[in-house]
């Protein structure tokens, strides 16, 4: 017969395992189980489909776009400064030659330089959650910039790849952060916001009192400031997204913003092409 | 006729001063309280920097008007010589105008004054009444 290797087993069955199995189990299932047998693998299983996870799972931490989430990035999961469990992960040993992956979806195997490269189980983790991170990030920056792309990369193998959609990730993070910077988008001040009748800028008294009151809790949405350098003291009553920089014609809600932000928003706004 | 009146004295003061003076104003509340001066074609816009009122490129300058949500502005464009207010100006420079039309835009590059000039660099002179909040902004071409 042939040896099929343990980690493989253990790992296909969490792979097949149906996420509601616990309901296959009977309540009283501990008290069949001799007390000597608690270590036996059986036990353990029966265990970890009761609890329906596994308590050293890492997660994402978070902050992150997929805060939260599980990840089951067996290679590298303890140096991934995402990964916020100290336990010890599963063991895929690289080393050895697992029988081939049954793909459902995900990277069971990528083409590189016309090549399909198969990757280990660690990599596959790790591109699938890297992956999703770049979509995600790449989407945010478009709802604000849909012109925007992020800058190539070459790569040559799985690690090179995973490396292109981590650097895309940073590249749509820095831009977001570049645009919050410019006042397109709520701001990382931002706090309560009322919504805008229009793009019109005929506001009236109840709109102008609520943003000062915002104002004076939360400050400036995009630099957070109290103060919002006007003579009357009366916070500006910015469009977001801005009336010029709204490609996807969204909702606009109204925030309050300082006047020094407004005027570095209207100057981005102009150099970068007005109305679109 | 009018220069021929006003030599004559037969124009009164305030006459004069309307019938020589050419000049176009407008009360505005500019989005961002933000304009550029420039070609009609657009120019370079200069990078923003903070608490700066007046910025400025070879092609385009900026101006920060009165607070749009506390109160319009008053923009006046004319001829430098003209319109002169007796004053130090905030800003004197030169600004190049290559289709030789002074405009006045604001960040969307909506015209909101414009100008005809002779020539394809042409001197800029701008005075405000305030030195963070002005609400006249007198523009002198040439």
């Amino acid at each position: 017969m042939t040896h099929i290797h343990p980690t493989y087993q253990e790992r296909e069955r969490k792979r097949f395992m149906r996420p509601d199995a616990h309901r296959f189990l009977r309540a009283d299932w501990r008290s069949y189980m001799p007390l000597g047998r608690r270590h036996d693998p059986i036990f353990r299983s029966f265990e970890e489909i009761a609890r329906k996870y596994r308590s050293n799972q890492p997660r994402v931490p978070r902050g992150n776009p997929n805060g939260g989430q599980w990840t089951s990035d067996a290679a590298n999961g303890r140096n991934d400064p995402r990964v916020i469990s100290d336990a010890v992960p599963d063991l895929v040993d690289p080393d050895t030659q697992y029988a081939q992956n049954r793909s459902r979806g995900g990277f069971a195997s990528v083409f590189i330089n016309g090549q399909r490269i198969e990757p280990t189980p660690g990599q596959q983790a790790r591109l699938t959650v890297v992956e999703a991170q770049a979509r995600d990030a790449i989407q945010r920056v478009k709802e604000f910039d849909p012109r925007w792309q992020p800058t190539p990369s070459v790569y040559e193998s799985v690690e090179g790849l995973i490396r292109s959609y981590q650097s895309d990730v940073d590249q749509a993070q820095n831009r977001i952060s570049e645009l919050q910077q410019a006042g397109i988008g709520p701001g990382p001040f931002a706090g309560e916001s009322i919504p805008a009748r229009g793009p019109e800028r005929d506001f009236i008294s109840g709109e102008r009192g609520e943003i000062n009151r915002i104002g004076s809790e939360t400050g400036c949405h995009t630099c957070g400031t109290m103060n919002p350098g006007t003579p009357l003291e009366n916070f500006v009553l910015d469009h977001q997204p801005p009336t010029a920089w709204n490609p996807l014609n969204r909702s606009q809600r109204l925030y309050p913003q300082c006047w020094s932000c407004s005027s570095k928003q209207g100057n981005w706004i102009s150099r970068n092409g007005g109305r679109r | 006729m009018l220069v021929l009146q006003f030599k004559a004295g037969k124009l009164d003061k305030p006459e004069r001063w309307k019938a020589l003076i050419m000049y176009t104003s407008k009360l505005i509340k500019p989005v961002n309280s933000l304009i550029f001066i420039s070609d009609r074609a657009g120019g370079e816009i200069p990078a923003w920097q903070k608490d700066k009122q007046i910025l400025w490129t070879n092609s385009c300058i900026s101006v920060l008007c009165y607070p749009e949500q506390d109160g319009p502005t008053e923009v006046i464009l004319g001829t430098g010589r003209e319109i002169d207010p007796g004053f130090r100006a905030r800003f004197d420079g030169m600004l190049e105008i290559p289709n030789c039309t002074v405009t006045v835009q604001n960040v969307t590059h909506e015209s909101l004054l414009s100008m005809e000039v002779a020539e394809q660099i042409v001197r800029v002179r701008i005075w405000v009444n305030h030195p963070r909040w002005a609400n006249k902004i007198v523009i002198g071409v040439g």
